[in-house]
């Protein structure tokens, strides 16, 4: 292990280490453009330098290894000299293009030139002009000019995605970035590109112009589209969402997420949300207060006789509930209602070997930990649907609209009209929350906190970034006020304290909390 | 120079004619009636004939003054010789100002400058006209106007929209000049 000393400062680092990464472990900034934690080394833009003693000339940190007794400088004349050196070749052939660029604000280029350029251009001849502002794939715009030629871009796609459809084509100053013919940037990661890309070159169709990036604050948080879990940031002005960024996590998502995953944001703020408790009336479904439906249900979930008889009443939680939620859903059909009855249906598709899991919601994993299924001769799903036409099941509490996406839906939605009582609480209007007889409108994970486990056991928080619409509540607050009008009082003042009663009763669980979650995630071994 | 105090003498001591008191009311009365009567007709040679006015009273608000240059009105918006906007909803203005009464939804467009306002809003009942939106634009597409009539018996009238800030540039020749002049000194 090598022990050098770098600006003053003295520094162990595993041998192989290169300065730059050591540097930046240590929290001293050497500024750079082709180098990524998560691409090979390349070494072609040259901000990197630093000096080194000894040596002849000054060096590319990013490629250079630690040495035992290694003397670094990185900001000493010498280094400010040749950055400014670097900026004033970077610039040369930039446009003047700021106001208009969409990077604005989180563009590298900008940022080191404030730090290390020279405030005066002395090019005085004709700037070389290339393609502005062109489709390169399905979600991204292309701007030659702006591009410094780091080939993170291409380096991703040979490396990360494997699809290397990018190359660098042509040499010297008319060397210019692009796309294999007959291709577009199209993979399902291709949005990664615009995140590394330290300058405006590569920016998302779906993001260009529709906000400044300084405009938003970020909330960490963990995508809801896939069992993966990629940990993002969620970001939002004026209550609104306008993107989703990945957030490193080297246990989950390194530094990625798909495309699918962070164009999701819109179902957020789609029109279809529930944003009011209905209860239907005739052939319609009409708007109440939250008190009036949690008391038609308390009612509907009583027999004839006034009582309530847990064997005909089944319970199907969500995949897309928040532990804590999955949980408290559990200890309400149980103990509140008295039924086994209970499961839950996950959505299955598309899968790769790099993010993409199979199970389309955020936390099967959490789902199938908080016991959510059939125990003790309850049934399961099928069992449930099956048993409404003999009569077996009455009455249904249903979370979510997953249902929906399992083979032969139609069945099961028309075996849903015989139930004696049907109530579907979920974030958006569905066939199923058509069907039912409460609907109870509930918040989406942006909207709420919580954790959720991963495919691989990793529980992570995700924490509220936007107010939910209307009246919707988060679910853990819904079964909450529910089980209370129930007779049954479960109460808490946040997902926080729920956690801990988890961490008492499910034994994988016994050392989570969410101080030891953190931004990174805690491991259990779940089920 | 040294600082120091003058004493004023005063003449204290009046002639009779003065001490007799109502002579020299009336001659005071005399006075400020004079005025008032200039002033009350004095703009029509002015006005009718094109005479030299004499009087510095101005008849607001059929009369303005022209403040100079430097005067900061209300922000408005400048509509380029070519028709279009010069903003590009850089969304710079609406960052620096202090009183966030800016509020910019930017979009794209197929000309050349990429980017436009699609809406492009100022609370003009919040703002301080304090002229940072003007020094801070890099294209020069909002300057202060020398319009100070911006009450209003409604505050929602005083969000003014796009429609309501466009000015066409070739009537903001004198501020653009000044702001050229201005702002060069600091050499941004
Ligand atoms: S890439 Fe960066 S420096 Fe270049 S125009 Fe865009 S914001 Fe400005
Ligand atoms: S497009 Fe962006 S990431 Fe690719 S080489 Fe150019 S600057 Fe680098
Ligand atoms: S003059 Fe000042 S307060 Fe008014 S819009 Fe401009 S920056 Fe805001
Ligand atoms: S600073 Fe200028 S160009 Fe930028 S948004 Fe404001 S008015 Fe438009
Ligand atoms: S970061 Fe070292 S050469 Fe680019």
């Amino acid at each position: 292990m090598p022990t050098f000393i770098i600006d003053n400062k003295k520094i162990t680092a595993d041998k192989g280490t290169t300065i730059l990464k050591a540097a930046l472990d240590n929290g001293i900034k050497i500024p750079h453009f082709c180098y990524h934690e998560k691409l090979s080394i390349d070494g072609c833009c040259r901000m990197c330098l630093v000096e080194v003693e000894k040596m002849p000339k000054l060096t590319i940190a990013c490629n250079t290894h630690v040495a035992d007794d290694m003397v670094v400088h990185t900001h000493s004349p010498k280094v400010m000299k040749a950055r400014a050196g670097v900026m004033e070749f970077q610039l040369i052939n930039h446009p003047l293009d700021c106001p208009v660029c969409d990077q604005a604000g989180e563009c590298r280029l900008q940022e080191y030139c404030f730090d290390y350029g020279v405030p005066h251009s002395r090019f005085r001849e004709e700037k070389r002009k290339k393609r502005k502002r062109f489709s390169i794939g399905e979600h991204i715009v292309f701007d030659e000019e702006r591009c410094i030629l780091c080939r993170r871009c291409v380096r991703f796609c040979r490396e990360v995605s494997k699809t290397g459809e990018v190359a660098v084509f042509n040499r010297g100053d008319r060397s210019y970035i692009g796309i294999y013919s007959g291709r577009g940037l199209n993979n399902k990661y291709s949005l990664c590109t615009t995140d590394i890309c330290p300058v405006g070159a590569l920016t998302s169709k779906d993001f260009r112009f529709k906000v400044r990036v300084w405009f938003l604050t970020e909330t960490e948080s963990i995508c809801p589209e896939c069992s993966n879990g990629c940990n993002i940031k969620i970001c939002v002005r004026n209550n609104k969402i306008y993107r989703y960024l990945p957030r490193q996590n080297d246990n989950v998502n390194d530094t990625w997420m798909c495309n699918q995953g962070r164009l999701s944001y819109k179902n957020v703020h789609s029109d279809d949300r529930l944003t009011q408790p209905l209860i239907r009336s005739g052939d319609k479904q009409v708007p109440v207060k939250w008190d009036e439906a949690l008391a038609i249900i308390a009612k509907g979930f009583k027999g004839r006789d006034g009582k309530v008889d847990g064997s005909h009443i089944g319970g199907i939680g969500s995949p897309h509930s928040t532990n804590e939620e999955g949980f408290l859903f559990r200890r309400f059909m149980r103990d509140a209602i008295g039924t086994n009855n209970i499961d839950f249906a996950v959505i299955k598709g598309y899968k790769d070997d790099m993010l993409i899991k199979e199970e389309k919601a955020a936390n099967p994993g959490g789902a199938k930990d908080m016991t959510l299924w059939p125990s003790n001769g309850g049934h399961g799903i099928s069992d449930m649907i099956g048993g409404i036409s003999t009569g077996d099941v009455k009455i249904l509490y249903i979370i979510g609209r997953d249902l929906m996406e399992l083979e032969k839906s139609e069945k099961i939605l028309d075996s849903l009209g015989n139930l004696d009582f049907l109530v579907v609480q979920d974030t958006h209007v569905s066939d199923l929350s058509r069907k039912a007889d409460v609907v109870l409108p509930s918040a989406t994970f942006a909207e709420k906190d919580g954790t959720f486990t991963n495919i691989n056991g990793i529980v992570q928080r995700i924490r509220k970034a936007v107010d939910p619409p209307g009246d919707s509540l988060p679910d853990w607050e819904i079964i909450s006020r529910l089980s209370k009008v129930m007779g049954y009082p479960m109460e808490y003042n946040s997902p926080e304290e729920i956690m801990d009663e988890i961490a008492k009763e499910i034994p994988a669980y016994k050392d989570v909390n969410y101080k030891g979650i953190g931004n990174q995630g805690f491991k259990v071994n779940s089920s | 120079m040294a600082i120091g105090i003058v004493k004023v003498k005063r003449n204290v001591k009046m002639t009779f004619w003065e001490r007799s008191y109502i002579p020299e009311v009336l001659r005071g009365i005399a006075i400020t009636s004079r005025h008032f009567f200039i002033n009350l007709v004095g703009f029509i040679p002015a006005i009718l004939f094109g005479k030299e006015r004499k009087i510095f009273t101005v008849y607001y608000p059929e009369e303005r003054v022209k403040y100079p240059d430097a005067y900061r009105g209300r922000p408005i918006l400048v509509l380029g010789d070519d028709g279009v906007e010069k903003c590009v909803a850089c969304g710079l203005c609406e960052r620096i100002c202090p009183a966030f009464c800016i509020s910019i939804q930017p979009a794209e467009t197929e000309l050349d400058k990429e980017r436009y306002p699609e809406t492009f809003t100022i609370d003009q009942s919040r703002c301080i006209v304090c002229g940072f939106c003007e020094e801070v634009c890099p294209k020069e597409a909002i300057l202060m106007s020398q319009d100070t009539e911006i009450a209003d018996y409604d505050r929602k009238k005083m969000l003014y929209r796009k429609e309501d800030l466009l000015v066409a540039e070739k009537d903001l020749r004198m501020r653009q000049a000044y702001v050229r002049g201005a702002f060069a000194r600091w050499n941004y």
